[in-house]
């Protein structure tokens, strides 16, 4: 399986939301949905504080029990990689992923079928990046490939400290946070 | 102190601030699944045990009940759908990773199993309709067909009472993301349950004095069985780790402390349970004796919907809003 | 020019008026309207090359940390820290800012944006929310020094302020009907400044010294 990542450097992230609109605009995203989402968290007492944003979305899991609890087959994995794709001509509406996922990451559309962040797939198959990334004012986000050493998420994970969201459920997420 | 919010406005309908996206539809379909599941276990068995004479409704007239009941369950899971022109994809594939998709199927080969106890047993249960069955060639022959192997049939009712029983917990067990329902147990209590709610509902229907009797008698066992596997839940949540912990204090103090205790266990089991020990010792007189099986079935309907609530407000993620999720509805007037 | 104010105006238009501008910087109106965009070439360095001398336009041409020119003038050649006022008893410092979301009071009522930063919160520190007996979520009303009071507003109890101040985001509590979204949502800090202070030397104005208390009545 070949292991697409996005790479976020908390250091730089401001918090600014544009990735949510970016996302919004590009995947025309209802009204009142997110499929990408910033946390603000602060630890410590004033004036002795740490602050940390954190862009979220679907942490594109090699092991997404979101995939597994489909009953349909319509939420699946795209061309032998991570991205999970939820297929709306297969989706009865059923929810068993929306349980299934422990990110809360996915959501029901308006017409009934469920939807959530796709990498921007459409994008990754022209070589681009996800629009949160390219739009990203502070350059924070990074994509790419896992299998090459060489590319630029490689290195950072690599040369820097970074962690994945709860890696305890044993879904192998693959948004990892620098910090 | 460590305090996380949302930076960016947050509100998917039915995900947050926690889970709704299952409630009473696929609570009544677990629940009349089990009920499903308990008819076809507990009518077989009394074919299989020759206890006609004793048990006339539940071996004659009960049968009827399974299919009917299940369509009303399938019923509401179907209102729960939100794609709902698309409910045959559960039937252009198998997953064998997703407990939905043998759900699917069993519910599909309940079905004929079901419909064949009926057959064996109409003519002796449901005269008038066997008469009409009776006239076309093949609904002779099917009846005497399905009467001729009645044995054989009631034997081939149960591993589908059980597997249904138990799909309908495991269904819930599966989901590793929502720690209340993160425990195999399920699948066994949802079974007992199942039992016990068939049971309650043959001593309820039943004329003869000699069936409610057997069915009381029969239900009280399945209660202090149920009983005792709340007990294995609740202690196999107990010691667990933080998540199980947090699912357990939403009974003990948390918000689902009431309905769990006083609606689901007090007045579903522990009354009902009380009502039928005094009336196994009694001359069975009439007059409140359809009280303890309503209970139970009433019970059995707050298992599930308690389960699906709880589970649903457990997790590994809490997102908690900073800015009123109310005011994205402006978006849309 | 109904104005009388003719010799200020020496033009018949404004077309007039854009074409002098133009001559100014070495371009024309007819020209820009042929060609859209015209580059000029940089005449200053972006930043200061390594080495290279620079002075700034003062006696010592350097940054002067002591100013004989501010003694001249009467000032303290070195200016000291003024401490604020302390806010009352029961009050608060005003402390105002933006967030990355909006742009000044303008955007709240976009509808992308408004999705991100639906409204403004008032940041309230933990120690001072326990006093007020306030939770996150809990509506106040602020009222400054002036017996001014704000639209109501959601609080957030948070680490991120000090105890002797709140804090709001600026741009919100919008009084206009046609704002269909952020119409009346959160407060607004700027009808809370009814007090601004100079400074003496550079003459700009420091708003963030108005005191607000909370209205926890009737909200």
């Amino acid at each position: 399986m070949a292991r697409y990542a996005m790479v976020i450097d908390t250091r730089l992230c401001i918090g600014c939301g544009d990735c949510v609109i970016a996302c919004k605009t590009e995947n025309k995203v209802p009204d009142g949905l997110n499929r990408d989402w910033v946390l603000e968290i602060t630890r410590g007492r004033y004036p002795d504080l740490y602050t940390e944003f954190r862009s979220e979305r679907c942490n594109h899991c090699s092991r997404a029990t979101c995939v597994e609890a489909c009953p349909t087959g319509a939420s699946h994995y795209w061309e032998d990689t991570n991205i999970v794709l939820v297929d709306p001509d297969r989706c009865t509406g059923c929810k068993a992923c929306i349980a299934a996922c422990p990110y809360n990451a996915r959501f029901v559309r308006p017409e009934g079928y469920v939807s959530k962040c796709t990498f921007c797939v459409h994008r990754v198959e022209k070589g681009l990046e996800p629009a949160c990334v390219s739009t990203c004012p502070t350059h924070c986000m990074h994509f790419g490939t896992l299998d090459d050493p060489s590319t630029e998420v490689s290195r950072l994970l690599a040369s820097r400290k970074a962690t994945s969201l709860m890696p305890e459920t044993g879904n192998e997420p693959h948004v990892y946070y620098l910090s | 102190m460590i305090e996380e919010v949302l930076a960016t406005a947050r509100s998917n309908p039915l995900v947050d601030p926690s889970l709704t996206i299952w409630s009473w539809e696929i609570a009544i379909y677990l629940f009349l699944g089990g009920v499903t599941a308990g008819i076809m276990c507990i009518s077989a068995m009394i074919a299989l045990l020759n206890k006609e004479q004793q048990a006339p409704f539940a071996a004659w007239r009960l049968p009827l009940w399974a299919p009917i009941l299940l369509s009303l369950g399938m019923t509401t899971l179907f209102l729960d759908l939100e794609h709902k022109l698309f409910v045959y994809r559960f039937y252009t594939t198998f997953q064998p990773a997703a407990p939905m998709s043998y759900g699917a199927w069993i519910l599909i080969f309940v079905y004929p199993a079901s419909i064949a106890l009926i057959l064996a047993t109409l003519r002796q249960g449901y005269p008038l309709l066997a008469s009409y069955v009776d006239r076309p060639r093949i609904g002779t022959w099917l009846l005497d067909w399905a009467e001729r192997h009645r044995k054989g049939i009631a034997l081939g009712n149960i591993p589908f009472g059980i597997a249904l029983g138990i799909y309908t917990g495991i269904l819930l067990s599966a989901f590793m993301a929502r720690p209340f329902w993160n425990t195999a147990i399920l699948g066994p209590l949802f079974l007992v349950s199942g039992l016990s709610t068939a049971a309650a509902l043959a001593a309820l229907l039943g004329r003869e004095a000699s069936e409610r009797h057997l069915f009381t008698a029969v239900d009280v066992g399945l209660i202090i069985t149920e009983l005792a596997i709340i007990a294995l839940l609740l202690i196999s949540l107990a010691i667990g780790a933080r998540l199980q912990l947090q699912a357990l204090e939403s009974i003990f103090g948390g918000p689902y402390t009431i309905a769990f205790w006083l609606w689901f266990v007090s007045l579903g089991l522990l009354v009902p349970l009380i009502l039928e020990i005094r009336e196994l010792g009694s001359t069975g007189k009439e007059g409140w004796v359809f009280l303890a099986p309503i209970l139970v079935l009433v019970g059995g309907f707050l298992l599930r919907q308690i389960a699906i609530d709880i589970g649903q407000d457990t997790g590994w993620t809490h997102l908690s809003a900073q800015f009123d999720p109310s005011l994205l509805e402006r978006l849309y007037h | 020019m109904r104005l009388g104010l003719e010799k200020y105006f020496p033009w018949k238009d404004y077309t007039e008026v854009i074409d002098w501008q133009l001559h100014q910087v070495g371009s024309s109106l007819e020209e820009m309207q042929r060609i859209g965009v015209k580059s000029f070439p940089r005449r200053t360095a972006v930043y200061l090359g390594k080495d290279e001398d620079y002075p700034f336009p003062t006696p010592s041409g350097k940054i002067e940390l002591f100013s004989e020119q501010l003694a001249e003038q009467g000032f303290d050649p070195m200016p000291r820290y003024t401490p604020p006022d302390p806010a009352p008893s029961g009050f608060y410092h005003l402390i105002y800012g933006r967030m990355p979301a909006h742009t000044f009071s303008r955007t709240t009522n976009n509808a992308l944006l408004f999705q991100v930063m639906p409204e403004n919160t008032v940041w309230v520190n933990p120690l001072t929310a326990a006093d007020w007996k306030l939770t996150n979520g809990d509506h106040v009303r602020l009222k400054n020094q002036d017996g001014v009071v704000s639209n109501r507003v959601r609080v957030r109890v948070t680490e991120r302020i000090g105890p002797n101040a709140v804090f709001m985001a600026h741009g919100f509590g919008h009084t206009s009907r046609r704002l269909r979204l952020a119409y009346k949502v959160g407060a607004s800090d700027t009808e809370l400044i009814t007090r601004i202070k100079m400074d003496p030397i550079t003459g700009s104005t420091g708003m963030r010294v108005n005191f607000v208390t909370f209205v926890t009545q009737e909200v």
